[in-house]
């Protein structure tokens, strides 16, 4: 896949991503065995870290925070070894000395944070785990870029319209479960 | 407080123009039911993205399994196959070197191998023959026994000469046996001749035939004479003749 094709796909979101996103997994499935020579780690925790990785390239292209300065592949490569390096980071208390270049650093703390912060993930785990699995379903649809008929598909609704007004119900839902959530965490 | 999402969901994604930002803001400032909806859709945009991301996360680590099983089965045939191959390749070695690089036997080291003079108590024998003549016999065989070739050439030619003589064929086989001994091949082929084949020593004057013409480096003819007796079921050399002809056949090669 081109690099255009790449970006364009991830961003129009839906089927079109999903299976970019998987054709991509396979390309660059040599990362794995590259990071394994370079970092010494077990090949069970570097397919955890690349798997992520292939979520935070997806997230930093959807937020438009990839400029296309590099190839897809090089930004890729270099978001993965930074997975690396935290993994290594918590194994370890040498000092990494590895530098990553300022152009292809990770500039979106609130991806990691968020898949780093073990509290969070726990809160927002505890949120979504209480709302109906169809609703949880739609919701993760349209976050993917589903078009109302392609969710309507998936999820055995009758049309389209059916899908955006269970949509919107679902996401209220959610919400009040939100409010009710971060009241009794207060 | 009830507020359409559509509003949230602009504002969230950067879709407002600065006049509809500023009111937007606004109403964040001075109503705090607005704030409080507003604070639900971000976490609930965050909760759905997650939950959205661990459910791709699982699609490509069932992708990522695949191929670690591919991977792992690929590695594990590969290690097979070398083993197989390494098993085969010094299999094949050990077999070219057997059957290439052996030292190959001269002739005359194949005719060592093979000849071992007769003992003289596997011969024994009962004769009619006349007394002058019988005398000539162990006098013969004592030169032969004490290994002087030459006086039991001498003794046996005696022997073959008297018109008389009943055991022709055990003294054309002795004097063979002689002739080789004293390195006269020729000689030897020439008296193993005079052995009637249906004698009790035709057996052996064949295996002694082809050993003469192995010594003379006539491997056709030792060949030739080697497979008759190799096919006979009967021939008590038949083993050694089947070995004798490998061994020939490696010297062609």
């Amino acid at each position: 896949m081109k690099d255009n094709e790449i970006v364009s796909r991830i961003m129009q979101g839906g089927h079109s991503m999903e299976k970019c996103l998987e054709t991509f997994y396979r390309e660059n499935i040599r990362f794995v065995g590259v990071m394994a020579k370079k970092h010494q780690l077990d090949r069970e925790s570097l397919m955890d870290a690349y798997s992520d990785s292939i979520i935070d390239f997806k997230e930093q292209i959807r937020k438009q925070k990839f400029q296309q300065k590099s190839k897809c592949s090089t930004y890729f490569y270099s978001i993965f070894n930074n997975k690396c390096i935290d993994i290594l980071r918590k194994k370890t208390t040498n000092i990494i000395t590895h530098e990553i270049p300022e152009h292809l650093k990770d500039t979106s703390p609130d991806i990691v944070n968020e898949m780093t912060s073990a509290d969070r993930i726990h809160y927002l785990e505890a949120i979504i785990n209480q709302l109906g699995s169809r609703c949880r379903e739609i919701l993760m649809d349209w976050n993917d870029g589903y078009s109302m008929e392609e969710i309507a598909r998936r999820n055995n609704l009758l049309n389209a319209n059916v899908a955006r007004s269970k949509r919107y119900s679902c996401l209220q839902q959610l919400m009040e479960i939100a409010g009710r959530h971060k009241n009794y965490a207060n | 407080m009830k507020i359409d999402l559509a509003i949230l969901e602009k504002y969230t994604e950067g879709r407002m123009s600065p006049e509809e930002k500023n009111d937007f803001e606004k109403r964040i400032k001075d109503e705090p039911g607005f704030k409080e909806e507003l604070e639900n859709f971000i976490l609930s945009k965050s909760a759905i993205r997650f939950a959205s991301n661990k459910r791709l996360k699982t699609k490509l680590d069932d992708i990522g399994a695949a191929l670690e099983d591919k991977y792992t089965r690929k590695t594990r045939t590969l290690a097979y196959l070398m083993a197989a191959a390494g098993v085969a390749l010094l299999i094949g070695m050990g077999w070219l070197m057997n059957h290439n690089f052996q030292p190959r036997k001269s002739y005359e080291e194949i005719f060592l191998s093979y000849y071992q003079r007769p003992e003289i108590n596997e011969m024994s024998f009962r004769s009619t023959a006349g007394d002058s003549v019988m005398m000539k016999w162990h006098k013969a065989m004592d030169h032969y026994t004490a290994g002087d070739m030459q006086e039991a050439i001498t003794e046996f030619g005696h022997i073959t000469d008297m018109s008389d003589v009943t055991f022709s064929s055990r003294t054309s086989f002795f004097l063979g046996i002689c002739y080789l001994e004293s390195n006269q091949p020729e000689a030897a082929l020439q008296a193993f001749n005079r052995v009637k084949k249906n004698s009790s020593y035709g057996y052996e004057t064949q295996f002694y035939k082809a050993l003469c013409y192995i010594k003379l480096g006539k491997q056709e003819d030792a060949v030739e004479l080697l497979d008759i007796v190799r096919q006979d079921n009967n021939h008590p050399r038949r083993k050694e003749a089947a070995k004798l002809l490998k061994d020939l056949d490696r010297l062609i090669r």
